[in-house]
This record gives structure tokens, sequence and C-alpha cells, in this order.
């Protein structure tokens, strides 16, 4: 009986790692409708987690997003990403708007193989946190600054020193924000890896 | 209709009297002349005719008799006929009058039977009313009696409630000394508390008797107010019994009175024929019935009054039930007393049951509380003795680890002076050998001194033997005079200093710590912060992202743009300017040329790129700069020589080991060989240069010759140094 409950409970590794990834592909589909980064009209509605998302139909978007998110994965599972920031420029001056810090912590003992490694959360709850922290990335909309200047996005992945740079892959400067403001989302945990949600924007003196 | 009444009797009444005086008239009935007139006035017309009719005849009559004179007989005649008449008419008015008296007597008995009638029912009226004034006296005389017993009992009832209020005062009074007493008790058994379980429970039940107690007054006090208000409401009866009684003897008197006027009526039964004291007295009697009624409708009031006053015996029934209660409750009260006279006896032992009071109680708690106060004083005292005795015990141990340690301390030292008195004994022995060696040697020079005699050359040599001589004493007799313990007494003070040293040290170094700790978390605090901000730990992290990211894109479409509307304005602004010039045919394909031309975007490409590689040089002379520098530097630390390159392919070597900076050596490089060129320093190793140029040919062994000759140059001075240092200590 034990075993079995464990086995309904348990969350491998890859599972934790695609959570995480759909967590980060929605938030970064909703952060661009939410921030008016690409019109409205490319989006549609998609039911995840009990939420209805908007993801973009863009193909060049999709496109970007989805080699991106798969190199992430594997990274992940190497546990060798610390964080990823989603930057938001002014594509005029290049000056950074908006920077999204999806901080990533590995969660779960060290020691044991990958292989091995099984969480002990409840699926359900673990979307109900996520849910959570993306009703938090739609509700920022209320007190973010209003990007009234065309703007990009770039996708920032703070990795170790150790990883090798993949062939359309390139290093890059860290972009600041000069006179931020933060606000600490909700995080959510899937018993593997704990994720944080930070977002900077610029205040306006 | 009395007065039509009246009237009506009046006239039956005279009628009467008319027919009373006919009568007394009859034997007057001859002189009718008189009666005539005096009926005249009653008499009617008719019969003056009549009279007149029946004179006619008595005249004819006269006339026909002859036998006296006519005109007697005439006369007579006439008389005779108006005789006859007259009897005639008068026996018409007898008859009438008889038939009036018949009908006035018929009347006379009716109204007689009607009165006589009347007179019954009034009789039956008065024996009603005598009956219901029976029925009366006997209802007042039963409710006097009731009233009696009722005031009897009432008086009976408010006696025994007085006596029982008072009783239950006493008791009330004596169950409140009692709670006074208890109260006291209470408290003082309150203060014992802690240390006598027994005692609280007495004291608890002692509480909860008096608890009861208390209520138990209450509830008397309750009932006794209760009581009081019930007497009060019997004395509002008594006022109203004594009204009633008022009431009954105005009835009486007004008995008394209609009895006067039962009298009267007999009186006036007797005097029928006065119909108006008949008529008076029926018309008393008509008040009297009134007032009768008056007085029914008052023994109506006096039946209700009755009933109020059964329904208050009811009452008092009831009152005297809560008597009987309230007895019943004194019992279980002097129930409780004995028990307390028990407890009394019991908890005070060598009692009588006369001496089982209160106050006894109380003066045996008092003792037993000033025992317990006593005792605890003594407690008190006894644990604060204890207290100080271990005091002083913790005192005398910590002395005697102290006098322990010292005692080590001492032990140490002991060892350690012993060992230094060794040593010092062994010095001391070792000076007295050298001291008779010296004086020996003394001797000895003296004996010498006086075999060879004075002679002047060895004069200075024996004042310096003897000063040597007087250095030694000084020396011995400092030796002897100094205490050996000084130097143990020096090494525990610097131990001590020492000591205090690193403790001060200890303290400045936990002192940083702490300082370290607070920068710590502050820098911490900072890092956190920073992390927020979007800051990380540069060495542990790289920062990929993909090439063909939306915003690179996005700004190379954007530069894209822009540059192609640059020059969409160029060509429009040219194109204007061909227009202003008035260059019409073939205006496109000049505006192209002209814009070739320009080529100004060209250009500031190219100073752009100039721009950065200029900053790329820069950036190469400092990283040659800095890896010059490090060479340099590692050459000096490994070879032990400054190299300085100078113009014209010359090189100046200056020794790590060299004297003055100016001691170097000078190197040309010219067609692939090093030369070397003279300097200052050079002329003093003219023997060196010989030897490893002139002979060997070698540059780096004539360096590292020289090298360790100046090493070993300044060790030697260092160890002269040294030496001389060490000969001027000793």
């Amino acid at each position: 009986m034990a075993t079995k409950q464990q086995s309904q409970n348990a969350i491998t590794l890859k599972g934790s790692a695609k959570l995480v990834m759909d967590y980060l592909n929605f938030g970064i589909n909703s952060i661009l409708f939410q921030r008016g980064i690409y019109p409205p009209e490319s989006f549609k509605t998609e039911e995840h987690f009990g939420l209805s998302i908007l993801v973009s139909t863009d193909e060049k978007i999709q496109q970007f997003l989805q080699p991106v998110l798969n190199q992430m994965k594997d990274w992940l599972l190497d546990q060798k990403i610390q964080k990823m920031a989603m930057v938001i420029y002014n594509v005029t001056t290049k000056e950074v708007l908006e920077r999204w810090d999806f901080k990533l912590q590995y969660e779960g003992s060290p020691n044991d193989t990958n292989s091995e490694l099984v969480g002990n959360k409840d699926l359900s709850t673990i979307q109900k946190e996520i849910r959570d922290v993306l009703r938090q990335i739609c509700s920022t909309v209320s007190f973010l600054p209003l990007l009234d200047c065309p703007c990009a996005f770039d996708l920032q992945i703070y990795t170790k020193p150790e990883v090798d740079v993949p062939q359309e892959w390139a290093e890059t400067a860290p972009s600041y924000i000069a006179n931020s403001q933060e606000l600490q989302l909700r995080s959510f945990s899937t018993s593997l890896h704990r994720m944080n949600t930070v977002v900077s924007y610029k205040t306006d003196m | 209709m009395n007065q039509s009444k009246d009237n009506d009797q009046t006239f039956v009444i005279k009628i009467l009297d008319d027919l009373r005086s006919n009568n007394r008239s009859k034997p007057l009935r001859m002189h009718f002349d008189t009666s005539m007139m005096g009926l005249s006035s009653s008499n009617d017309s008719l019969l003056s005719n009549k009279r007149q009719r029946l004179c006619s005849p008595d005249l004819q009559e006269s006339m026909i008799t002859p036998e006296y004179s006519p005109w007697e007989s005439r006369h007579t005649k006439q008389e005779l006929v108006n005789a006859k008449a007259e009897i005639a008419s008068l026996q018409e008015r007898n008859t009438k009058l008889f038939n009036l008296k018949k009908e006035s007597d018929l009347l006379f008995e009716k109204e007689k039977s009607a009165l006589e009638h009347n007179l019954k029912k009034s009789k039956l009226t008065i024996d009603q009313l005598d009956n219901k004034l029976k029925e009366i006296r006997n209802d007042k005389f039963n409710l006097k009696v009731i009233n009696d017993n009722l005031m009897k009992k009432l008086e009976t009832v408010t006696e025994e409630n007085n006596f029982r209020i008072s009783n239950l005062e006493k008791e009330k009074k004596d169950l409140e000394d009692k709670l006074l007493s208890v109260n006291l008790e209470i408290t003082k058994y309150q203060d014992e508390a802690a240390s006598r379980n027994c005692a609280d429970y007495e004291l608890n039940e002692l509480k909860q008797t008096l608890r009861s107690n208390e209520n138990y007054i209450e509830e008397l006090t309750s009932n006794l107010r209760k009581k009081q208000i019930e007497i009060n409401a019997l004395e509002n009866d008594q006022v109203k019994i004594n009204t009633a009684n008022q009431k009954i003897k105005c009835l009486e008197n007004e008995l008394a009175l209609l009895q006067e006027n039962a009298m009267m009526v007999n009186t006036q039964r007797e005097k029928l024929k006065r119909f108006n004291s008949m008529e008076t007295e029926l018309i008393s009697l008509r008040d009297e019935v009134a007032v009768y009624r008056n007085d029914v409708k008052q023994t109506e009031i006096l039946e209700n009054k009755v009933a109020t006053l059964e329904s208050k015996l009811n009452k008092h029934g009831l009152i005297e039930q809560e008597a009987l209660q309230l007895r019943s409750n004194l019992s279980v009260s002097e129930d409780r007393l004995k028990k307390w006279i028990d407890v009394c006896r019991e908890v005070c032992e060598n009692i009588d049951e006369n001496q089982c009071y209160p106050e006894y109680l109380r003066y045996y708690v008092d003792n037993l509380k000033k025992k317990d106060m006593f005792v605890v004083n003594e407690k008190g005292e006894l644990q604060s003795s204890i207290a100080q005795l271990e005091l002083k015990l913790q005192q005398v141990e910590n002395e005697l680890i102290k006098s322990k340690e010292q005692i080590i301390n001492a032990t140490n030292n002991n060892s350690k002076h012993e060992l230094t008195i060794k040593r010092l004994k062994k010095q001391l022995f070792m000076v007295t050998w050298e001291r008779n060696d010296l004086r020996e040697l003394i001797d000895s020079f003296q004996k010498e001194v006086t075999v060879i005699g004075n002679l002047n050359g060895e004069d200075t040599k024996m004042e310096v033997l003897e000063k040597a001589i007087n250095g030694y004493k000084n020396r011995m007799t400092q030796i002897e005079t100094d205490p050996s313990l000084y130097v143990s007494t020096d090494n525990n003070k610097r131990w001590i200093e020492e000591k205090n040293l690193l403790l001060k040290e200890k303290e400045d170094l936990v002192n940083k710590c702490k300082q370290l700790e607070h920068n710590c978390a502050i820098l911490e605090d900072q890092i956190d912060h920073r992390a927020l901000k979007g800051d990380f730990n540069l060495r542990e992290t790289k920062v990929l992202h993909f090439k063909m990211n939306p915003a690179s894109l996005g700004f190379n479409s954007y530069q894209n743009e822009l540059l192609a509307a640059k020059q969409e304005i160029e060509k429009l602004k040219e194109r204007i300017k061909a227009m202003q010039e008035g260059i019409s045919i073939n205006l496109t394909q000049v505006v192209d040329n002209r814009v070739e031309s320009n080529a100004s975007q060209e250009l500031e490409a190219l100073r752009e790129k100039l721009k950065t590689q200029e900053i790329q040089n820069q950036r190469l002379r400092e990283v040659f700069k800095k890896s010059s520098q490090e060479f340099r530097e590692s050459v000096y630390t490994l070879l032990g020589y400054k190299v300085d390159g100078l113009q014209n392919n010359m090189y100046r070597l200056t020794s790590q080991f060299a004297f003055h900076e100016e001691d170097n050596l000078m190197f040309q490089l010219s067609e692939g060989s090093m030369h070397l060129l003279e300097t200052p320093f050079s002329k003093t190793i003219e023997d060196m240069i010989n030897l490893h140029l002139g002979q060997q040919h070698s540059i780096p062994l004539l360096l590292s010759s020289l090298t360790v000759d100046l090493f070993s140059k300044q060790s030697m001075t260092v160890t002269a140094d040294s030496t001389r240092f060490e000969s001027t200590i000793n």
C-alpha cells in the first residue's frame, strides 16, 4: 500500500523539469500578452493548469521559444541552470525596461543519481501553486509601468561556467536596470525544483 | 299620581263628610226650609221647577176648598201641595242620597279593601324587611363572631409572627455573629490553608454550611418581609372591619328607627281612618324600603367583604404553613448549630458543652494561628539560616578551590624555585670557586708584587688588574646581594603580563569577530538585495542566450529600417535640392549618383571602425604593459637582476643584492650578441670580468658569480653586524 501511494504521489525529475518548462513557457507567453509586447490578436487561449492562458501563435516566437526551452530542459536535468531572465528592451534605445527573473533552486538530496531522484509532492498541489504564480503574473499589469514604445524581449540563461555553449547560442552581457524596483512573486516547488519569480522594472523618477 | 289620588281621596272624603252631615241632619228633616236654604246652594234648577210644579196643584186645591177662607184655603192647599211636592222631592232626594250613600259605601269599602290590601302588602314587606333585618342581624352577628375570631386569630398570628420574627431576628443576629466569627475563622483558615489541607476541607464544609445558613437567613428575612406585608394587609382588613362595624352600628340605629316606625305603623293601623298619616306612613315606608334596598346592597357589599376575608383567611392558612416550614428550618438550623458545637468540641478538646461557643473556637483558632505563625517564623528563620550556611559553604568551597589552586601554584612555584635555587647554588658554587681562585690569584700576584717590588712598567698592569678584581668583587657582591627569588618573581610578573596581554588580544579579537559577523550579515543582506536587483556571481556563471533572439532581430530590423529611412531622407533631400536647381530630366538617376558620391555613411562607418581599433590598441598596450611588468618581476625574483630595457637595444641590470642603486651593469645588443658597456660599477669588478668574459666568454657566469659575490658580501656584513651586536651585549 505504502509503495503504491508513493508511486502515486511521486514526481520524477523529468516530470518536474517538464512542469518547470511548462510554467516558463506559459509564464513567458502570458507576460508577452499582458505587457503588450506583441499584438493581442496574435494570441489564442489555451487551457493549462486549470487556467485559460493566452499563448502566442506567432511562428517566430514559437521557433525561438521551443529550442530555447528544450535546451533549458536538458540543462535543468543536469542542474546547470541558475536562473533564467526574460529581458524586455526598448528596441529604439536598447534600454532595458523590465526583467523577469525566474530563479531556480534544486531541492532533493544531491547524492542520489538523477534517475532515482523522486519528489513526493502531490501533482495537484504543484499545479495549484503554479496557477497561483501565473495568476500573480497576470495581476502585475496593474502596477507595472506602461510600455509605450516598441519593445522586444530576450531570454538570458544564467548557467554554470562549465556548460558548453551550443552552436546557435552565444555568451552575452547581463542586463541591468538602472534605478529599478523589484517585486518578488510567489514561489512554487515541485519538491525537486523551486522556482522564484521576481520582476524588476524601471521606476520613473 | 299621588296628587291625583289625593284629589280622588279628598273627593271621596268630602262625599263621606257630606253623607255624615246628611245623617246628622236627618232629625232636622222637617225643617226642610232651612235645609232647603242650606241645600239651596246645592239644589238644581230642576228642583225649583219641581217645587214650582208642586206648588201649582196646591194652589189648585186651596182654590177648591172653600171651608176656609178662600185665600187661606188656597194658601193652605198650596202649602200642602208644596209640602207634598217637597216631600216627594225630598223622598227622591233621599233615594238619590241613599243611592249615593250606597255608592259611596261601596267606594269606601273598595277603597278600604284596597287600603287594607296595601296595608297587608306593606305589612308583608315590613315582615320581609323584618326577616331580612333579622337575617342581616344574624349575618352581622355571625360576621362579628367571625371577625372576632379572625381578629383573635390575627392577633394570635401577629403575636406568633412577632414572636417568630423576634426569634428569627435573634437567630439572624446569632447567625450573623456566627457568620462574622466564621468569616474570621475562614480568613484565619485561609491564611493557614497552604499548610493544612484538613483544615481546608473543614473550612470548605464550614463555608458551605455558612452559605446555606446565609441562604437560610435570606429566606427567613424574605419570609419576614412577606409576613410583615401580610400583617399590613391584615391591619388594613381590621380597618375595613372597623368601618364595617361602624356601618353595622349605623344599620342598628336605622333598625331602631325602623322599629319605631313599625310601632308607628301599628299605631297608625289603629288609626286607619287617618289617610294622611297612612299616606305619610306609606311614604315613610317607601323611604324605608329604599333604605332597606340600600341596606340590601350594603349587605351584598358585606358579603363580598366576607368573601375577601375568607380568602385572607386562606392566605393566613398559607402563612401558617410557611410558619411551620420556618419552624422546621429552625429545627434544621438548630441541628446544624449542634453539629457546629460538635465540630467545636471535636476541634477543641477538653471542653464542656456549656463552653461550646464560637468565641472559644475563635480563641482556639487564634491560638492555632499564632502557633502556626510562630512555627512559620521559625521555619523562615531556619531556612534563612540554612541559606546563609549554604552561602557560607559555597564561599568556603570556593575559597577551598582557590586555596587548592593557590597551593598548586605555590607547589609549582616551589618546584620552580627549588630548581632556580639549585641552579643558583651551582652558580654560587661556581662563583665562590671563581672568587677563591681569583683570591688565590690576587694573593699570588701580591706575593709576586712584594717579591718583584716597585716596577713602573707593571704598575699600570697592576692597577688594571686591581680594577678588574674590584669589578669582579662588585659583581660578586651584586650576585650575593641579589636575591635568587627576584628572577622567579620577575618570571611570574611576566607571565601575568603576557596573560593580560593575551586576554586583551582575545577580547579585541572577539570584538573584531563580532564586527566581522555584523559586516557579514550586512554584506549578505546586500548580496540578497543585489541578487534581487539582478546581480550574480560573475565567476560562477555564464550568461547565455539564443543568437537569433527576438530582441537582436528586433534591433537589427530597427537599424535596417533606420538606415533605409535615413537613405530615403537623403534621397528626398537631394531630390528637393535637384528640383530646386531645376533638374527635371532623369531626376532619380541624378539623385542616386549624388547620394553615392556623398557616401557620408561609409565615412562614418570607417570612423567608427577607427575608434574601435584605437580602443583595441589601447587595450593591447595595457595588456602588454601588464604582462611585461609581470615578466620583469618574475625575472627579478628568479634570477636576482632587475632588467630595464633602454633605448638603442641597451639593457641595464641591477642586482638584488647591490649596495647602491647606481651599482648596475649595462649591456648592448648588437649583431645578435651582447656586449658589456663600461659603468662605474663595472670598474670595481674587473677581475671577474676578465675571468668570466675574457677567459670563459659567458655573461650568465659573470652575472651569477657577481650575485654570489654580492650575496656573500652582504651576508658577511650582516654576520659582522650580528657579532658586533653580540659582543656589545656581552
